[in-house]
């Protein structure tokens, strides 16, 4: 079972990522006992992006499965001074998830994802999965404190895969108040959760 | 602070940070980011934070899925750390999201024929004539690239779209040629004939292009022989490296 461990608010780079730092940099050496643990850090979190943004399970454990390949052989690119080593591989984890959603999206029928979204509030349906620890509660507090429509536009761009072009049609807004509500969900959240320098 | 042009693109880095910017935009966004280093530190922090979106989605994965894991890992090579004065700044600009639609296009691809794109992004990273045509090569929707000799010391990377015709051969870690001789690149067609593509020299450093071929109707490899100096009208060995073209 995966572990999270809380965040205390105001640091950047907890325990967890600076071991998680150390440990790509010896994946950069080639250290497959290194990788091991940076798997067993990581495939969780990993996997549950994936299965989020994309949906159908084997295709996210395809993705998954690329992602942490690419951390792997990646490893000696990450650069501690512009985040963690958690952020660094989740955002690869983002990217790929979202580059294969959009792919997808040319053969598959979009309407359905979204008439699925309507009965399938995203981060309420991952918090239910989600063991309870204490940062799950961080950012269920985090993401309470935006105004519903930061959360909504915030949800549907990161948890969905949405452009913002895509996510002021599905809210019938106009595109720069979405990119406004993006932003401000978005530093209120940084705020909320410590992040910063 | 900011000028006014530069005031509405400062509203992406929260889009950006989710990517949930279009293709297009990115790109914008990722020239802007070049000179804006307010708007670097704000990506990396918005960044941090989808992070923690993220990471409390996690799920346990299959017991398979390691053992697949480590088992395709055991078989890549970390890249090499990028050193100081490496890659050019124009390729800076547009290779991130050049890589991003690739991935997205060619993933299939990349995994099967073992095609490593930051590999390649070090290839054109050494060659120092990465130019608008290269560019324009890269970014055709049917590019592939074939890499062979992975495992030798001779490496080669074929970059191809049919679409243009064209076909970017570079290679690496290539022993000299003797005394005297060159090496050079064919086209081979399918129905038998062999045109040459050019004479690749003797490079010291093993290094060896971009070369530009052109002319693809009917061909479906590219080899390179070693040739007497100026080269040869018709291969006069047998190749030293055989490249497999996509149809």
């Amino acid at each position: 079972m995966v572990t999270l461990r809380s965040v205390p608010a105001g640091e950047p780079e907890p325990g967890p990522g600076d071991r998680l730092g150390r440990l790509l940099d010896r994946c950069a050496r080639g250290d497959h006992a290194a990788f091991e643990q940076v798997y067993d850090a990581m495939a969780g979190p990993v996997l549950g992006i994936a299965t989020t943004v994309v949906r159908n399970r084997a295709l996210a454990e395809e993705v998954a499965q690329d992602v942490l390949v690419e951390v792997w052989r990646t490893s000696s690119r990450y650069q501690a001074d512009r985040g963690s080593a958690r952020g660094w591989i989740m955002t690869i984890a983002h990217r790929r998830a979202v580059d294969r959603v959009r792919r997808e999206q040319a053969d598959s029928d979009r309407d359905e994802r979204v008439a699925r979204r309507d009965d399938e509030r995203p981060y309420d349906h991952v918090a239910d999965e989600v063991e309870a620890n204490v940062e799950r509660e961080q950012v269920r507090r985090c993401l309470d404190s935006l105004t519903g429509l930061q959360r909504e536009s915030v949800a549907l761009a990161y948890y969905d895969g949405y452009t913002y072009r895509e996510v002021a049609q599905l809210l019938h807004t106009p595109l720069g108040t979405v990119k406004t509500r993006l932003r401000d969900g978005l530093v209120r959240l940084r705020d909320c959760m410590g992040v910063g320098r | 602070m900011s000028r006014p042009a530069d005031a509405g693109i400062h509203t992406l880095a929260a889009p950006y940070a989710l990517h949930a910017l279009p293709e297009d935009e990115a790109r914008r966004f990722e020239a802007h980011l070049e000179r804006c280093a307010d708007c670097r530190v704000e990506v990396d922090e918005l960044r941090e934070t989808a992070a923690r979106l993220g990471a409390v989605t996690a799920v346990a994965p299959p017991r398979r899925m390691r053992e697949e894991v480590l088992a395709r890992v055991a078989e890549v090579r970390p890249l090499p750390p990028r050193t100081a004065g490496g890659p050019a700044p124009v390729l800076r600009r547009w290779w991130p999201r050049v890589a991003t639609g690739l991935v997205a296009a060619l993933v299939a691809g990349i995994v099967v024929l073992g095609i490593r794109l930051d590999d390649v992004q070090d290839d054109l990273d050494r060659s120092q004539q990465v130019g608008a045509q290269m560019r324009q090569l890269v970014e055709a929707d049917d590019m592939q690239m074939i890499r062979v000799g992975e495992d030798g010391a001779s490496r080669g990377t074929v970059l191809v779209a049919r679409s243009l015709d064209v076909a970017v051969f570079i290679g690496d870690g290539m022993a000299p040629a003797p005394e005297g001789h060159t090496y050079q690149l064919w086209l081979m067609h399918e129905d038998g004939p062999v045109v040459s593509a050019g004479v690749l020299g003797n490079p010291p450093d093993g290094h060896v292009g971009p070369v530009t071929a052109r002319g693809l109707a009917g061909v479906d490899r590219m080899g390179i022989t070693v040739e007497p100096d100026g080269g040869s009208p018709q291969p006069t060995s047998d190749p030293v490296m055989m490249i497999d073209l996509p149809a």
